[in-house]
């Protein structure tokens, strides 16, 4: 579903990635682990085509980095949702308008906008605060905003940038909580982090990251 | 539902641009309504020549004791020439007439004989090649041996048709300089708007709004800070057009056109070109991080 095939990436020169090569299958979760600059964040802009190898093959869903054409993008990107750390909400909307913004950009009809937004908020627990500004919610409200907003188009994976790096335990496990239920209707989850004590408490897929390179793919890992 | 998006995102973003697109609104207004001036002075100037035009005549003295008959087949020569309104025998006694209705009785009364010569009066209709068709009237009437002499009063439509001229190449010449500069506030005000909008571009393009979708936003922004310029051009240029009529209403400047629809149009027009000018080259900066 998703797999780079030998892929590296430079930026004016300098590697980001290093001949990287793996495969996440549907429905798999997998931590990409490493420490900050470790490219991590970069695999993630690579999923959803903001930018593409220098060498090797990005494949996602039907599409991959040779032959995608640009038009295609915003299609696959429907498909994929992301979720980052500082949470990309638009403060002058409210949480409805957020999430519904994610729809609307798709053409849909304003009454499946509507119920579709009511239900994803209700998801997260959120729909009695869809006409409140971000800014007056908590980090972890925020942060199931952004993941609603992820959802709501209802993508066959979610990309998520250290979702959980501004947040504090109590907040990380309803957040990680919402991602194993995510991902226990189907989705497949790949989460950037350098956090390795959230790793080895939720034990999924490891995909440890280094200098640009994979060096080390623990599949299952069990949970402590 | 695209229109509508791209409508409400305009509005956002003309609304986090706040002063500037205000500012812009302003520039396009008056560059619009100085243009809409030229334009009406241009317009008016030309259906102002047009009614004069009307008036042109032009008097044909015959000599003394030409035949009614000959004179005549004069009138239906000029007559056969293009753009002759009308042809018309005046004999001694109506021009005796004409002459007691301008100037009083008293200076006919104290001859001892009418001393006013016959003459055909020929009405010409208006058009921009009249100075040509006088032309041919004059030497038609001067190629006759039965006419005393012609009085053509053109001289002053052409001077006036010639001020007009000037007057549009300075309104073409002024009105191009003025569009460039609407289009360059408009487009500077899209890459404003652009990096105002930025989060909110990104953001739409994450979640895989298609480029056209966020172009949209841009020229609909643009089209509406346009046509809000234009509107303002058409309400100065309307009180301009009253300020002028209601102070030389003989000289009132009624042109053929609807100057305020197409001020309107014009704004709206180089709102939109002035964003898309801009659009392309901003939008690309502007990318997921």
């Amino acid at each position: 579903m998703i797999e780079l095939q030998h892929v590296s990436f430079e930026r004016q020169g300098r590697p980001i990635l290093v001949d990287v090569d793996f495969e996440i299958d549907r429905g798999e979760f997998a931590f990409l682990v490493g420490p900050t600059g470790s490219g991590k964040s970069t695999i993630l802009r690579l999923v959803i085509f903001d930018v593409r190898p220098t060498h090797g093959v990005v494949f996602v869903g039907e599409y991959d980095s040779q032959s995608i054409r640009e038009s295609d993008i915003p299609h696959l990107r429907r498909r994929v949702g992301v979720v980052f750390q500082d949470f990309k909400l638009l403060r002058d909307r409210t949480v409805y308008e957020n999430v519904a913004l994610a729809l609307e950009v798709t053409g849909a009809k304003r009454s499946g906008v509507k119920r579709k937004t009511l239900s994803i908020l209700s998801a997260v627990d959120l729909v009695h605060k869809r006409d409140v500004y971000p800014d007056t919610l908590s980090g972890g409200e925020r942060q199931r905003v952004a993941i609603a907003r992820a959802l709501v188009n209802d993508p066959f994976v979610l990309l998520a940038d250290e979702p959980t790096a501004n947040l504090d335990p109590e907040t990380t496990d309803q957040v990680m909580k919402i991602f194993a239920e995510v991902n226990a209707r189907g989705t497949a989850v790949i989460m950037a982090t350098h956090d390795l004590r959230l790793v080895e408490r939720y034990g999924r897929r490891i995909l440890r990251l280094d200098d640009g390179r994979i060096r080390e793919d623990m599949g299952l890992v069990k949970q402590v | 539902m695209g229109l509508l998006l791209a409508f409400r995102e305009a509005f956002r973003g003309f609304w986090r641009t706040g002063m500037v697109g205000l500012i812009s609104i302003a520039t396009i207004g008056a560059s619009l309504l100085v243009l809409g001036i030229f334009g009406q002075v241009v317009a008016g100037g030309y259906a102002l020549i047009d009614r004069l035009q009307e008036r042109v005549e032009v008097d044909i003295y015959l000599r003394d004791n030409v035949h009614r008959r000959r004179a005549l087949v004069l009138a239906r020569d000029i007559e056969a020439l293009p753009g002759i309104a009308e042809v018309n025998y005046i004999d001694q006694k109506a021009a005796a007439q004409e002459f007691q209705d301008m100037f009083g009785a008293g200076m006919l009364r104290a001859l001892s004989q009418n001393p006013l010569p016959e003459s055909l009066r020929v009405r010409m209709t208006p058009g921009s090649d009249l100075p040509q068709r006088l032309q041919a009237v004059s030497d038609v009437a001067n190629s006759n041996k039965d006419v005393e002499s012609v009085d053509v009063g053109e001289t002053w439509v052409g001077a006036l048709e010639r001020f007009v001229q000037v007057i549009t190449g300075i309104g073409l010449l002024l009105g191009s300089v003025l569009c460039l500069a609407c289009g360059f506030a408009v487009s500077n005000t899209a890459k404003l708007m652009v990096l105002a909008q930025r989060e909110a571009i990104e953001i739409m393009r994450l979640v895989g709004a298609t480029g056209s979708t966020v172009k949209l936003t841009f020229l609909v922004g643009g089209a509406m800070q346009g046509c809000a310029g234009g509107f303002l051009a058409s309400m100065g240029q309307s009180y301009a057009s009253d300020w002028w009529t209601s102070r030389v209403p003989d000289l009132a400047l009624d042109p053929t056109i609807d100057l305020n629809f197409w001020l309107v149009v014009l704004g709206t027009v180089l709102g939109v070109v002035g964003s898309w000018a801009s659009l392309n080259r901003v939008l690309s900066a502007v990318s997921i991080k």
